[in-house]
């Protein structure tokens, strides 16, 4: 059995159901993020471990022990809250030392003292520790927060959002930090984001959550190069995947994609074929990666589509125009130097070796193979 | 010509900080104003009394009152001594136990409405049960009919269970005074910790009793001082229970000082020395406390 468990565990608020029959697993010494949009059930699950929500059906265990029905501080967990959750009458010295406190056999004070000057330093927060609360920066208390979950040694650490509410500089530099910090961990962790940049770089394994429920569980490579469906896919990656509707062709002697109004067409590569044939008459999803598209002023061969840039954003290293082919907008990553104007009219070649393949449910029926690389 | 530009941009932005500034003198000349017409309302009546406590009985009751007139301590000595002296007929050295009877049932319901009151306002506040809010509203019912109402079965059901004219049934029955303010404002203070607070806590390590004393409770210290001291002033005025379910024994000030007007005359003097030493506790208590009074109105504070 794995340390942490869930077997079809339920939460339902009243009529709505939080977290609908997740099952999920974490080895020892695994960081597990759980990756989904606001209101997927991710803090319920994590409160649920802590003991601090009531679990309405199923069963979690950790190391081996039932814990449905165990109180918060018999739970030997530590949990860093969305909302920092600091105490506001204590300084950050006390906050810190806080959980240190519950320790049996009790430390002394020498220990703790020295426990929390380490963790502070660590989080770079040594000089805050005489300030309260209402003193610090949003940046500030969230690695307070940090700090109070990190301090104590238990089996399990859970992190809700913890590194969400700062600034983009401080949070990426914290994402380092968090990554520095991970290797030192002997415990799991459950790590909640929304951010699946935050969870590809952090994760050992990640756990897709969807309205209550588990759509995908992977490593990072397999969730963004294999995405299981339309939703995982769209959730991996900024600007978000391209999906054009279309269908399968028989084109002289090529199969092609094309889109409904048929602006969009590729043919398709030699390693999906076998797979796509098979829905010949179905309608399907193609999932473009906006790094999976050439954009040029000139069709530099036959095979590239024409269309009109609509919008783009200059972003230094590399710029995203947004191409419209027909009835379909197309999000493009250019490189640095290839910027096009607003209505300028473009070509665009899609690398049909990289696009995904969907049904028309949004399931994911093939790959094509090279979708490693790049952004 | 630049010179004088520049300086024509300095006056300009000189009239305009002067033109801000009366604006803000004017505002505050205004609130200033409101202040000191309120506060003649509000203090008026005490000043007449403080200085009817000051006057001989001939002073007080001469047709045209008098603003000028000899102090005299002749009716706190009375009050307070029972020294008869000059121009007071009859001393009422009764006063003193009628203030320690305040004293005594004051506090005693007020830190047995604290007793009972703050975990029930946080039970209500926390916890999830049956008939909650109908408990709640229970509480708060207690303030609807006015106390004349049911003074009278009261009296009946102290006169059976002994309770008539004792400190214990007094203090039982201002319960009914200071339980449903304590519970319900104690209620919103509690609710106004995030709950995630208590939760963060109860992870770290703590039982829910432990979070209730570590946690919730110093964060609502601010509203408890409040609300004490209001229970508190709200008891002390209280009039028709001490009246009725009381006798000489137990009667508190506010009953005492009805004392002092008899068949044959009124002690105005030495009744209104009595209501200045009435109101001495409250007004001891509102000036150590304001400082919670004002942080415990705005507590807001507390988020995040």
């Amino acid at each position: 059995m794995a340390f942490i468990s869930l077997v079809d565990v339920t939460k339902r608020y009243g009529a709505t159901t939080a977290v609908d029959c997740v099952s999920l697993d974490c080895d020892r010494g695994e960081f597990l993020v759980i990756l989904g949009p606001a209101g997927a059930g991710k803090t319920s699950i994590l409160k649920m471990i802590a003991g601090i929500e009531d679990i309405t059906s199923g069963e979690i265990f950790i190391d081996s022990t039932k814990i449905n029905h165990l109180a918060p501080h018999a739970i030997d967990a530590s949990m860093a809250f969305e909302t920092y959750a600091l105490y506001p009458h204590m300084t950050v010295f006390e906050n810190l030392s806080f959980p240190l406190k519950t320790i049996r056999p009790k430390w002394s004070s020498v220990e703790i003292e020295r426990r929390a000057n380490e963790i502070a330093e660590l989080l770079g927060i040594r000089n805050l520790l005489d300030r309260y609360p209402s003193e610090l920066s949003g940046g500030q208390k969230q690695r307070v927060s940090l700090g109070r979950c990190l301090i104590k040694d238990p089996k399990v650490y859970l992190m809700d959002e913890p590194i969400s509410h700062l600034d983009a500089k401080l949070r990426h530099e914290m994402r380092r930090q968090l990554k520095r910090i991970k290797d030192r961990l002997s415990a799991s962790v459950i790590y909640v984001t929304h951010d699946y940049m935050e969870s590809l770089s952090l994760a050992d394994r990640i756990a897709v959550l969807n309205k209550g429920k588990i759509v995908q569980i992977g490593t990072p490579a397999d969730l963004y190069q294999r995405p299981a469906n339309t939703f995982v896919a769209s959730l991996m990656g900024y600007p978000k995947i391209n999906l054009v509707e279309g269908s399968i062709e028989q084109r002289k002697n090529s199969l092609v994609f094309t889109s409904a109004d048929s602006t969009v067409v590729f043919s398709i590569p030699g390693s999906v074929k076998a797979t796509v044939e098979k829905q010949k008459n179905n309608t399907l999803f193609a999932g473009i990666r906006p790094n999976a598209v050439v954009i040029s002023q000139v069709p530099e061969s036959s095979g590239w589509n024409k269309g009109r840039v609509v919008l783009n954003e200059v972003l230094g290293y590399r710029n995203i125009h947004h191409v419209k082919i027909g009835g379909s907008v197309l999000n493009v990553i250019s490189k640095g130097k290839e910027i096009f104007d607003k209505n300028h009219e473009v070509y665009v070649r899609i690398k049909s070796d990289r696009v995904l393949f969907f049904d028309k449910a949004g399931n994911e029926i093939a790959a094509g193979g090279r979708n490693d690389d790049g952004y | 010509m630049g010179k004088s530009r520049q300086k024509r941009g300095q006056e300009l932005t000189m009239y305009g900080k002067i033109s801000g500034e009366t604006r803000k003198k004017s505002q505050t000349v205004f609130v200033y104003a409101g202040i000191v017409l309120f506060l003649v309302f509000a203090l008026f009546p005490i000043i007449w009394i403080l200085l009817m406590s000051l006057k001989t009985d001939k002073d007080i009751i001469s047709s045209v009152p008098k603003i000028f007139f000899s102090p005299t301590l002749d009716n706190y000595k009375t009050l307070i001594f029972g020294i008869k002296s000059a121009g007071s007929e009859i001393s009422r050295p009764d006063f003193i136990l009628y203030f320690k009877n305040s004293l005594i049932i004051t506090t005693g319901a007020v830190l047995t409405s604290l007793a009972v009151g703050i975990p029930a306002a946080y039970a209500l506040a926390r916890f999830k049960f049956k008939l909650k809010e109908d408990i709640a509203f229970t509480f708060l019912s207690f303030r609807f009919a006015p106390e004349i109402a049911v003074i009278i079965p009261i009296f009946t059901i102290y006169k059976m269970l002994f309770l008539y004219n004792t400190y214990i049934g007094m203090i039982l029955v201002y319960q009914l005074i200071t339980l449903p303010l304590i519970i319900w404002i104690m209620r919103g203070y509690f609710e106004d910790i995030p709950v995630e607070i208590e939760q963060a806590a109860r992870v770290d390590g703590y039982s829910w009793l432990k979070v209730f004393s570590k946690i919730a409770l110093p964060l609502v210290k601010p509203g408890l001082a409040s609300t004490a001291i209001l229970s508190f002033i709200f008891a002390w005025n209280n009039f028709i229970f001490g009246l009725v379910l009381g006798a000489k024994e137990t009667f508190p000030a506010t009953v005492g000082t009805l004392g002092f007007i008899s068949y044959e005359s009124v002690l105005w003097g030495q009744m209104a020395a009595a209501s200045m030493i009435t109101i001495l506790p409250e007004i001891i208590i509102a000036f150590f406390i304001q400082k919670y009074l004002v942080s415990g109105l705005s507590m807001g504070a507390i988020r995040g």
